[in-house]
């Protein structure tokens, strides 16, 4: 009776404590990153204060640097500094940076850029989809594209300085 | 089930609306604003394009809700009010409309978001555990309760049945009897010994 019972006892012990062990083990909200090493979706986005066009196309052979961001999001004003002083540098060695507004009014974007500075043009995506094609989930997301058009890097949430600096070096 | 829809799209209108009319004119141009050209996917479409907007609608509705918003997270695209879900929404109708099939949809979102944007795990894989789960526990549940059917039926005969005669009803009292006379005697002399009293029978 005792062994029928610890047997049993196991049978739905056990694969609960598995269950529970994996779940407990990973971050609910975390997304799992799909776009590395997947070709960078194509997009040709009008560019804030600018009425002219950028497209992925023709940034053919030049690394780039894409960095979705908002005016009402707090990270996105946290990271926002460092990738305006870490531009200039890179940007002089041929790397392109871009800026995509995210769920966000122009004019809002501009005043967040006034406010925390400006190094680099930002792409408008009033409808979305660029964002969707990249498999964005919320800001900051950034993406780090080779010249051969491959997403070699994705960040969610505010880049890691190091593993951005890492990544470009290698590119370059 | 169709009651259950056209309620999840009320209730997710209602929200939207809710939504934008407490930001007024805060709510960005998303989707609203007049929409460049479609952008097809890599591959042609599988269908061709829906007779009309009511069919693109419900198309629309069908795979939304199955889909999950990656902003909210708890909630399908259909139901939810954030900006983002409603941006994918506005790329699946885009979709629908020039004739992608729901699988074609869905293949589109989980290369960009992973198997986590369906709501429905695909019956693949390391998702075999939850569609066996339930016919295991539906199983050990019919077992259990057939093993405690079966233990009831053969227990039956000892403890009801045959119904007892007044006979046996005097017979069964009896060991109950046998034992305050035989196992009880010592207990009762040595009580009424430590009263001062003497047993029945046992003279002082």
């Amino acid at each position: 009776m005792n062994w029928r019972v610890l047997i049993i006892g196991a049978l739905i012990v056990i694969p609960l404590v598995v269950v529970l062990a994996l779940g407990f083990g990973r971050d609910p909200r975390a997304l799992p990153n799909m776009m590395e090493g997947q070709p960078a979706p194509a997009f040709a986005q009008e560019v804030m204060d600018q009425g002219t066009q950028i497209a992925l196309a023709d940034l053919r052979g030049r690394p780039v640097v894409l960095n979705f961001y908002a005016s009402w999001c707090v990270p996105c004003a946290q990271e926002h500094p460092w990738l305006v002083k870490t531009a200039p540098g890179y940007q002089q060695r041929g790397v392109v940076f871009l800026g995509v507004l995210y769920q966000d009014e122009p004019a809002k974007g501009k005043g967040f850029l006034r406010r925390y500075g400006e190094a680099y043009p930002t792409l408008l995506d009033p409808t979305g989809r660029m964002a969707i094609d990249y498999g964005v989930a919320g800001v900051p997301e950034t993406y780090i594209i080779d010249g051969q058009g491959t997403i070699v890097k994705k960040f969610t949430g505010p880049v890691v300085p190091d593993e951005f600096v890492a990544t470009l070096e290698a590119l370059l | 089930m169709k009651t259950v829809l056209a309620l999840a799209l009320l209730a997710g209108a209602a929200l939207a609306e809710d939504v934008s009319s407490a930001s007024t004119g805060a709510s960005p141009a998303a989707a609203s604003a007049a929409d460049p050209a479609p952008q097809p996917l890599d591959e042609p479409p599988l269908l061709p394009p829906p007779a009309s907007d009511a069919e693109t609608d419900a198309t629309t509705a069908v795979v939304s809700d199955g889909l999950r918003c990656p902003v909210c997270q708890g909630l399908s695209v259909n139901d939810s009010p954030a900006d983002g879900a409603r941006a994918m929404k506005a790329r699946i109708r885009e979709l629908v409309a020039m004739g992608y099939s729901q699988e074609q949809i869905e293949d589109y979102f989980v290369a960009r978001y992973g198997t986590w944007v369906l709501l429905a795990p695909p019956a693949e894989r390391q998702h075999w555990a939850v569609y066996l789960a339930p016919v295991v526990f539906l199983g050990g549940g019919l077992a259990v309760i057939g093993w405690s059917y079966r233990n009831r039926r053969t227990a039956a005969p000892v403890a009801g049945a045959p119904a007892p005669t007044p006979a046996d009803e005097g017979r069964a009292a009896a060991p109950a009897d046998e034992l305050e006379d035989d196992d009880l005697e010592p207990y009762r002399r040595r009580i009424l010994a430590e009263l001062g009293l003497s047993a029945p029978g046992e003279g002082r």
